[in-house]
């Protein structure tokens, strides 16, 4: 457990899954673990609302009904879902993106690169400079965003815990 | 009864068998009385259950084995750390508390488990239904569950776009506690095709 | 010097596990392989007394180096000391001419018993 949390990481934890998005407010703390899939954060400093993609592809060229499931739709997703415009302001809003790592060295083994690109090239696009953006490497993440304040947790496996 | 829950139901019976089959040969490979338990065979939420596995905390060992053949399917041995240095004890027949920290004995440890649970599996299916089934070598990873477990879902989310077909047990080895679970995902899309031919 | 085996298994516990048992039985491990291409290669390298061949394995599989060694030399022993009893398997390595077929998880006895048999011991 993350003891700088204290109870709040058990009594306040909403877990994110593979191909979803959750949005929340202060308390609570945004929770997943990654592998090859990327995690976006957005938080809204003015309202204490956070959110958090958990994508697993990267583009969405079959329509898909559950657009969280790739990089492209799901962010465009979790976007609107704090600005209908799609239009961040830095000084309201923290982007964040993690994750994209290559845990199994077979199959499907470049997704977590394209995943990483992708989510890059579409924040380009947008003017969305994010305010941290560690992706890559041969080890899972664990990203815990905590909508109270804002702050990024996040640790490589085998590693301690670091505010981004 | 159409064909798809006709399908699944004679899966559940041979994965059943299956899991007993590779109960009797991880006692064997360990010389003390080893179970694996069928839990049940179920439709689950992607989300929700990739969700859940979050809340698994430590470092665990995964050991993917695809399983090859007219019925594909892929198999995930997961266990914890602790968990890994017993099986490692009880494997090489050293004292329990030997083994204590993740080498290239251990990964290699839970590579040959997951090639003995995987080929038990195989054989149950080829002996039962006269079909072709080998496993692939088993891949191991040290990680997150949840990273784990996500990596293993990966070829089948790519299909699905909301449920997959999983199977859990969990295994208990006499007098020790350990927490190691057995995942097994059908190719969804072999589901409805199985023809057997009974002799 | 007791007779030479070649041990050929991609798992390194199972090579471990096995020297120690041929070792402590007065067998000389000579090589090790960890799939069918490099057991191939050392079995032509070595000319080891026996070769004990798992099945499973990446590159090439036991079944295709069994084939290979016996094309190769056909005088040679190769035991399958694998986790597939399937009758498939037993029946097309014996058929290519195998020595002997042993399933894992395997007690030390069998695989001495084996070697025993198959030196004429």
């Amino acid at each position: 457990m993350f003891d700088k949390l204290g109870k709040r990481f058990i009594e306040n934890r909403v877990n994110v899954g593979v191909a979803d998005i959750k949005i929340c407010e202060a308390p609570d703390l945004l929770v997943t673990h990654l592998g090859s899939c990327i995690a976006v954060t957005v938080y809204d400093k003015q309202k204490k609302k956070g959110g958090m993609l958990h994508a697993l592809l990267p583009r969405n060229n079959c329509n898909s009904s559950i657009p969280e499931k790739y990089c492209d739709s799901g962010l465009e997703k979790l976007i609107a879902s704090f600005e209908t415009s799609g239009k961040l302001n830095p000084a309201r809003y923290e982007v964040k993106v993690f994750g994209g790592a290559t845990i199994l060295a077979v199959a499907l083994n470049d997704v977590g690169k394209e995943n990483a690109t992708v989510i890059k090239s579409i924040l380009e696009q947008k003017n969305i400079r994010p305010d941290a953006y560690e992706v890559g490497g041969r080890k899972g993440y664990e990203v815990i965003l905590d909508c109270e304040d804002g702050k990024t947790y996040v640790r490589r496996f085998g590693e301690e815990f670091r505010e981004v | 009864m159409n064909h798809d829950s006709i399908s699944t139901e004679l899966l559940e019976v041979i994965f059943k068998r299956a899991v007993d089959e590779g109960s009797r040969v991880l006692s064997k490979t360990f010389r003390a009385g080893a179970r694996i338990d069928f839990l049940e065979m179920k439709k689950v939420n992607i989300q929700g259950i990739t969700a859940d596995m979050s809340n698994l905390e430590g470092e665990f060992l995964g050991a993917f084995v695809n399983l090859l053949g007219v019925l594909p399917f892929k198999l995930l041995f997961m266990i914890d750390k602790k968990t890994a240095f017993l099986f490692t004890d009880l494997y090489l027949k050293k004292p329990i508390g030997t083994t204590v920290k993740i080498d290239s004995i251990v990964t290699s440890v839970m590579q040959e488990l997951g090639n003995i649970i995987g080929s038990a599996i195989t054989n149950i299916i080829y002996g039962d239904l006269n079909i072709e089934s080998i496993p692939e070598p088993p891949n191991v990873v040290y990680d997150y569950a949840a990273s784990i477990f996500s990596s293993f879902l990966m070829s089948e989310i790519l299909k699905e776009d909301r449920e997959l077909y999983i199977i859990e047990t969990v295994f208990t080895v006499v007098r020790y506690k350990l927490a190691a679970k057995l995942y097994l995902l059908p190719d969804s899309g072999y589901l409805s095709k199985i023809d057997i031919k009974w002799e | 010097m007791g007779k030479k085996i070649l041990i050929v298994d991609d798992a390194p516990v199972v090579r471990l596990v096995l020297r120690n048992i041929l070792e402590s039985n007065g067998y000389e491990v000579v090589g090790e392989a960890s799939n069918g291409r490099e057991g191939f290669d050392q079995f032509k390298q070595l000319r080891p007394d026996l070769v004990t061949m798992d099945i499973v394995m990446p590159d090439v599989n036991g079944i295709e180096a069994l084939k290979s060694i016996l094309d190769f030399d056909k005088s040679a022993k190769v035991v399958m000391v694998t986790a597939i009893d399937q009758r498939n398997y037993l029946l097309e390595a014996i058929n290519a001419g195998a020595f002997d077929y042993i399933v894992k998880p395997f007690e030390d006895s069998r695989i001495i018993s084996t070697l025993k048999k198959a030196f004429g011991e």
